[in-house]
């Protein structure tokens, strides 16, 4: 892969290019330092996401989508745990019609459809929650996040949300927007100095500001415990094992994305897909993640399975759990893991659109885009026993099990 | 051993726009196709696309295509089950495979590695399991009673009938395939492709394996080769490594075409739900009949796609209380007839003037045509969508297996874009008034108890 370049514009919002050559579609990714962590109710961070696409002083919400989507421009702007990112991709003919409407959402949206808005996510959420899956990652993250912003979920969300005010979100957005806390990276077959400089143009006028947000400390879990959702139509148990994990910039977080690898994540091959679906039939779906934010880790292990399994599941999952704290990994399952985590990256890294995905990521998450370049000597040093130890320093802390069943399965 | 390499009959290029070469077709003695096309980076896709899904069932065989899909991946004389998944994903390949009404394809993605070798190997270990399954009695587990299951030993059936149960949790899938039984009389289509229960729990192996045999021939293949590799070396290695033992030419299966629909059908399910889901649905052209599928799709993007579409904006971004919360369609393309759909979920008190609300915009479509506007903005996402499927070997791959299986020839992707260019409004206008025409829908509901 082609290296990419970092510069600052005159304001300082870090720019961060790659050209690739012989690609059709340019990528540009606004990364801005925000999302639901820096939020006091849950929901804000979203809906100031969607308002950017609802109308600007000169344009209204039917006329931002009619001329993006004539020129078949995406756009789409989420509000994530630790960020809010502005993603837009479009044939390189019409990179100046991209970047105006880019400039003007995010310099001149008037946040005015509040009250439509927060109606349409109302609707939303509520389809989300006719998902049993859904149901029981609500009732997992609420209950090991409590009150602290990351325990944002579709249902704390509908509370909080009729008590949000316009003024609000103007001043989150506002707040979050500050030049030295975002970056731009456009990936595609464009010269840095052509990009640069219609960007000092487009947004130059960006100030720095002093950040105002603080996040409260995430809470160690105080007592293991299981949650619970009765469905009675449901035709499989939906079971999420949840634990508290590293924060994304701490040295052990790349030692349980392996870990997590061989335990879960590798595709067909994991001890959990050979050992609860090959070889016991308990699932189609069985899965461990590991997700690394600023302020937080979550470590989970997943299975669907027939009601009257949940029971031989959980235990499952202890027995490979202990496993991985009792015995020291294999060093071939170890290589395997590592090459797979490896491999993987570069197909995560294919298209322009995913490159800059990273590199912004890397970058407003506080490891440097250049990390992308570095995790490969990272996970190359991972030995077995750093495996044995971060199971044991994490794995062995208290647990949140939530569960969806009808209510018999449930006593 | 001297190996009886299987000759090439025919050759064809085709230009694809975003490529930097054309893609090359090697048609072999055998039957078997191979088409390679290169794209330069370090990922390569294998994959093998072979011409039968749910299409060739019937109520006895009930996804046994699918079930057979899984069980592909249970070993073969010289790998043992899961061999293939650890052996390749130790690599850092995607592997998995997928199965439809009119396919079943199976692929590989991953570094091609030094020299290529981590390409060869997954050329030898794709090629193998296609050709040489062995589907051991014990990974698919003993066939036992659904309705009565105390079985001890929990294998492969298992896995099936759990992935049957996720998708009864599923309200949009249920209601999908609720609609897709409304659909269908008498075409096979009308089988849902996962199946039931009752037949994965008892169908015997010696039908599986007769299943086997009977498509998975070379005629019925397609191995697909994208990534940075040298045609001939690549070419010369598939041959190598598909040696078929079964070539037997089968006859062209013919299907009971679908009778003409000629009125409204209705269907409404009930779930421990709280909002109402809702499909409509419309046969649409063969995906072949490639003028009237393109303007089909343009009808799409104008009535359900993105956010500036008809339905989006007349019925969720305009109203003060929108009674829809999503709402959308889509174009299904198949073999011997695509579907045409409006998925919507709306508030469930609403029910009634939700499906009202949809036939007064189909309506509006023949009242007043697309605008040229809309006719534009069609025009370019399509033709933005060809280049968006040439940023990824698997989508390049996936394309031609598609055009390869579904539309039966890759000079459809050529055509489809000089077709593109020459239509018109008034064509698509025609076109959308044959097929989606209220007197044929059928509608799927499914509605809070």
């Amino acid at each position: 892969m082609n290296s990419f370049d970092t510069i600052n514009l005159k304001n300082g919002i870090r720019l961060i290019t790659r050209k690739n050559e012989n690609t059709p579609r340019i990528s540009i990714n606004v990364f801005i330092d925000s999302g639901v962590k820096y939020q006091n109710k849950a929901g804000i961070a979203s809906l100031t996401a969607r308002l950017l696409l609802q109308g600007t002083k000169t344009r209204n919400s039917q006329q931002i989508a009619d001329e993006l989507d004539s020129e078949a421009i995406e756009m789409s702007i989420d509000a994530k745990h630790d960020y809010i990112k502005l993603r837009t991709l479009f044939l390189n003919e019409d990179i100046d019609k991209a970047l105006e409407i880019l400039a003007d959402v995010m310099l001149n949206s008037t946040f005015d459809e509040i009250e439509k808005e927060k109606i349409k996510l109302q609707g939303e959420i509520g389809v989300e929650l006719d998902s049993p899956r859904t149901l029981a990652v609500d009732n997992l993250i609420r209950n090991m996040f409590n009150d602290h912003p990351y325990g944002q979920s579709p249902t704390t969300v509908l509370k909080t949300l009729p008590e949000i005010k316009k003024d609000e979100v103007i001043d989150f957005y506002n707040d979050s927007l500050s030049a030295e806390r975002m970056n731009i990276v456009v990936i595609g077959n464009i010269d840095k100095d052509v990009i640069k400089a219609k960007l000092e143009k487009k947004f130059g006028l960006i100030k720095q500001k002093e950040n105002k947000f603080s996040v409260p400390a995430v809470d160690q879990l105080s007592e293991s415990k299981t949650v619970t959702y009765a469905k009675e139509d449901a035709a499989q148990a939906q079971i999420f094992q949840g634990w508290l994990g590293p924060v994304v910039n701490d040295e052990d977080a790349i030692k349980l994305k392996i870990l997590n690898t061989l335990l879960g994540a590798s595709g067909l091959s994991s001890r959990l897909f050979v050992e609860l679906r090959d070889k016991k039939g308990l699932a189609y779906v069985v899965r461990s993640s590991y997700e690394s934010f600023k302020h937080a880790g979550l470590f989970n292990i997943y299975i669907a399975t027939e009601p009257s399994n949940i029971k031989i599941a959980l235990n499952g999952f202890k027995t490979e759990v202990k496993k991985l704290m009792t015995t020291l990994v294999d060093k071939k399952e170890l290589e395997n893991a590592k090459n797979n985590y490896l491999g993987k990256l570069a197909f995560f890294h294919e298209t322009n659109a995913q490159q800059g995905h990273y590199l912004g990521y890397y970058d407003i998450i506080g490891l440097g885009a250049k990390y992308d370049n570095e995790l490969k000597d990272k996970v190359k040093k991972i030995t077995p026993e750093d495996i044995k130890d971060v199971a044991n320093k994490y794995l062995s802390l208290n647990s949140t099990i939530s569960i969806l069943a009808p209510e018999k399965f449930l006593k | 051993m001297t190996l009886d390499l299987s000759q090439i009959v025919n050759q064809e290029e085709v230009k694809f726009p975003f490529l930097d070469k054309p893609v090359k077709l090697y048609k072999l003695e055998n039957g078997h196709t191979v088409v390679i096309a290169y794209k330069q980076g370090d990922l390569v896709n294998v994959s093998t696309w072979v011409k039968t899904g749910s299409i060739n069932e019937d109520d006895n065989i009930t996804g046994i295509s699918h079930f057979l899909e899984h069980l592909m991946f249970k070993g073969t004389n010289k790998y043992g089950p899961g061999e293939f998944d650890r052996i390749l994903e130790a690599k850092g390949a995607i592997v998995n495979a997928a199965t439809w009404k009119d396919y079943t394809f199976y692929y590989v993605t991953l570094p091609k590695g030094e020299n290529n070798e981590q390409f060869v190997q997954a050329l030898e270990l794709h090629a193998d399991m296609m050709i040489d399954p062995v589907f051991p009695d014990e990974e698919i587990g003993k066939a036992f009673d659904f309705k009565n299951d105390n079985v001890e030993e929990k294998r492969e059936r298992y896995v099936v009938i759990e992935e049957i149960r996720m998708r009864d949790d599923q309200p949009w899938t249920r209601t999908y395939n609720k609609l897709n039984n409304l659909m269908y009389n008498e075409h096979p289509y009308k089988l849902d492709v996962i199946g039931t229960g009752e037949v994965i729990a008892s169908i015997a192996r010696s039908e599986i394996v007769d299943y086997y045999n009977k498509w998975y021939t070379p005629e019925n293949f397609t191995t697909i080769i994208v990534g940075d590799v040298d045609e001939q070396e690549t070419l010369e290695l598939i041959k190598k490594n598909f040696v078929f033992k079964n070539t037997e030419k089968n006859p062209k299966p013919v299907y009971t075409p679908e009778p003409e629909q000629t009125k409204e059908r209705y269907v409404e399910k009930t779930g421990k739900i709280n909002t109402g889901f809702a499909i409509m649905g419309f046969h649409a052209p063969k995906a072949t009949s490639l003028k009237e599928s393109i303007a089909i799709e343009m009808v799409s993007i104008s009535l359900g796609e993105g956010k500036s579409c008809r339905l989006y904006q007349n019925l969720i971004e305009k109203p003060d209380l929108p009674i829809f919360n999503l709402i959308g369609s889509t174009q299904y393309n198949f073999k011997d007839g695509n579907t045409f759909f409006i998925q919507m979920n709306f508030k469930p008190e609403n029910k009634d003037e939700a499906l009202n609300t949809i036939k007064n915009e189909i309506n509006e479509l023949y009242d007043n045509k697309i605008t040229e506007q809309e006719f534009n903005k069609a025009k370019k996402r399509l033709k933005s969508q060809f280049a968006s499927e040439s940023e990824t070997v698997s989508e390049i791959g996936e394309g031609i297996g598609y055009y390869m299986t579904v539309c039966e020839s890759l000079s459809c992707y050529v055509e489809y874009l000089e077709i593109l260019n020459n239509i018109t409004i008034n064509d698509v206008y025609e076109i959308a008034k044959k097929y989606i025409d209220l007197n044929k829908a059928s509608i799927s509901v499914l509605m809070p108890e």
